[in-house]
């Protein structure tokens, strides 16, 4: 088992309309955690308290045996952060905002960057706002990757990319990860990201942490179940989430332990979407007006 | 504290700004109140901060691998930069004004002036120290909304400082004559005193502009 790099304990903050509420989990040195849930669940506001933009009303966050509120500097030094895509001083072009941002990082490497703007086709004399979304994400990326970052932070990193490039950070990810030991955490609306590379999941749902676990078992919770519709009792048809009927089908998800319930249907492994989309829709329809 | 003054003058400061900074050698116009020239680099302000704001600098800044309150201390030293900027650039024009312009012209008994000399960069210190005092601290309450009363205030109050300075030059019979006479060695002292208390409240406001500053930003939610 690795190393805990990032211990989230009991965080939490209080805005008018959201509360981010007794937020915990942790991530392994060298794994790729998904971060994972609806608009607005406060995936960014967990994000931007682990480093340090928010004031939080209680709960501490621990990065590689150090607090940041105590050494909110040094911790910087070695997370790499990045919302969406680099939009900043959209008048500079790459290797003005490179220079200036460089300076900063104590274990910047600058043979490491060029490598990486090579890889992500990057030219230098753009302005940033002469690129387009993903060329964007990938400039934040191989900035974020040049200067020895133990923890990536990501925010919904692949949104904006085509298949192709979404497939290549996805890529870079995983060889970070495992060659680097480098750990990252990231949020994407993109579940088929995570069943690509994330070792763990963890699911926020309005603010509160619904499930912090290895990938494998986050998906040994749930099952897909189909079948004919005529052979549900009222009484199964009601646990069965995201239900649908289509040609003469249903399918929907099931929590594992009902499994033994369910033993005259199809059974079989459920999809990190199909299991999101049970833990959604099943909230909206107990708060549904309908 | 050096990479952080790097990234403001490289990314923060517009055209604008170093324009409204150069209006500082209106100080050499004859008859004109030297103080007044001093109120443009302030003006320059007022195209910065909302710039910095569609740049997204504080997001950026904050980021970086620095402390949250030494985005405040970015800020501060940058403005005393353009602020000092403006001083230096505006001396040879002053020492123009001084030796030149000002003893080719009649001396004007109604509103004798307090012309150029090292008591007006002590004052020029003063009124920049009020103006940061008031605005920055203000501003980093919450540095993502309007920011124009900070602005205008801090304006106003240190146009108003400015204004007394120099009607009481006016006012007080003997006073423009006696600080304008570098020969004379008591005037010379005052001059240096004056200037040695503007430095020292600059750079004592400067220091409280982080304190204060930081202390409100860092209970900012980016």
């Amino acid at each position: 088992m690795s190393n805990t790099i990032l211990e989230v304990n009991n965080i939490t903050k209080i805005y008018p309309t959201f509360k981010l509420d007794d937020v915990s989990f942790t991530a392994s040195e060298g794994r790729i955690v998904g971060f994972i849930g609806r608009n607005g669940a406060g995936k960014t506001t967990t994000m931007k308290a682990i480093y340090g933009l928010l004031e939080l009303d209680s709960g501490s966050i621990i990065f590689d045996g150090k607090t940041v509120k105590k050494d909110e500097q040094s911790i910087k030094n070695e997370i790499g952060l990045l919302f969406g895509g680099i939009d900043y001083y959209p008048n500079q072009k790459i290797k003005v905002l490179t220079s200036v941002t460089k300076r900063f990082y104590e274990n910047w490497d600058e043979e490491l960057y060029r490598k990486w703007l090579k890889y992500f086709e990057l030219d230098e004399e753009k302005k940033i706002k002469e690129l387009s979304n993903g060329m964007k994400v990938k400039y934040g990326l191989a900035v974020a990757l040049s200067h020895g970052a133990k923890l990536l932070i990501l925010d919904e990193p692949t949104s904006g990319l085509d298949p192709v490039s979404r497939d290549e950070v996805l890529d870079c990810f995983m060889k970070i990860a495992k060659n680097k030991g480098a750990t990252i955490l990231f949020s994407t609306h993109v579940i088929s990201d995570l069943e690509k590379c994330a070792d763990d999941i963890v699911y926020i749902q309005k603010g509160k942490i619904v499930k912090a676990c290895s990938s494998r078992e986050f998906k040994e919770g749930y099952l897909k179940i189909e079948g004919d519709p005529t052979k549900l009792s009222p009484l199964e048809k009601d646990k069965i989430g995201h239900y649908r009927e289509h040609d003469g089908k249903f399918s929907g998800t099931i929590p594992s332990e009902y499994k033994t319930t369910f033993e005259g249907f199809t059974l079989s492994e459920s999809s990190l979407e199909d299991i999101m989309l049970y833990i959604e829709r099943g909230v909206e329809d107990e708060e549904s007006p309908f | 504290m050096k990479n952080l003054l790097f990234k403001e003058i490289r990314l923060c400061i517009p055209f604008q700004a170093w324009m409204f900074a150069a209006f500082s050698m209106f100080v050499m116009i004859p008859s004109w109140p030297s103080l007044v020239a001093f109120v443009y680099p302030l003006a320059g302000f007022m195209t910065l901060f909302p710039i910095a704001l569609a740049n997204r600098d504080i997001l950026y800044t904050s980021i970086l691998p620095i402390k949250k309150t030494d985005v405040v201390k970015g800020k501060v030293m940058l403005v005393c930069f353009l602020q000092l900027a403006s001083v230096v650039w505006s001396i040879p024009f002053g020492i123009v004004k001084a030796l030149v312009l000002a003893p080719s012209m009649p001396v004007d008994q109604t509103y004798p002036e307090l012309g150029v000399n090292f008591a007006t960069y002590g004052f020029v210190l003063i009124v920049f120290a009020v103006f940061n005092i008031i605005f920055l601290p203000w501003y980093y309450k919450k540095p993502d909304g309007r920011h124009s009363a900070a602005q205008l205030t801090a304006m106003f109050v240190a146009m108003g400082v400015m204004g007394v300075i120099s009607a009481l030059f006016m006012a007080v019979p003997g006073w423009a004559e006696f600080i304008n006479d570098f020969s004379n060695t008591t005037s010379q002292i005052v001059q240096f005193s004056i200037l040695g208390v503007g430095i020292i409240i600059f750079l004592l406001f400067a220091y409280l502009c982080c304190l204060w500053g930081g202390k409100r930003f860092k209970r900012v939610n980016l």
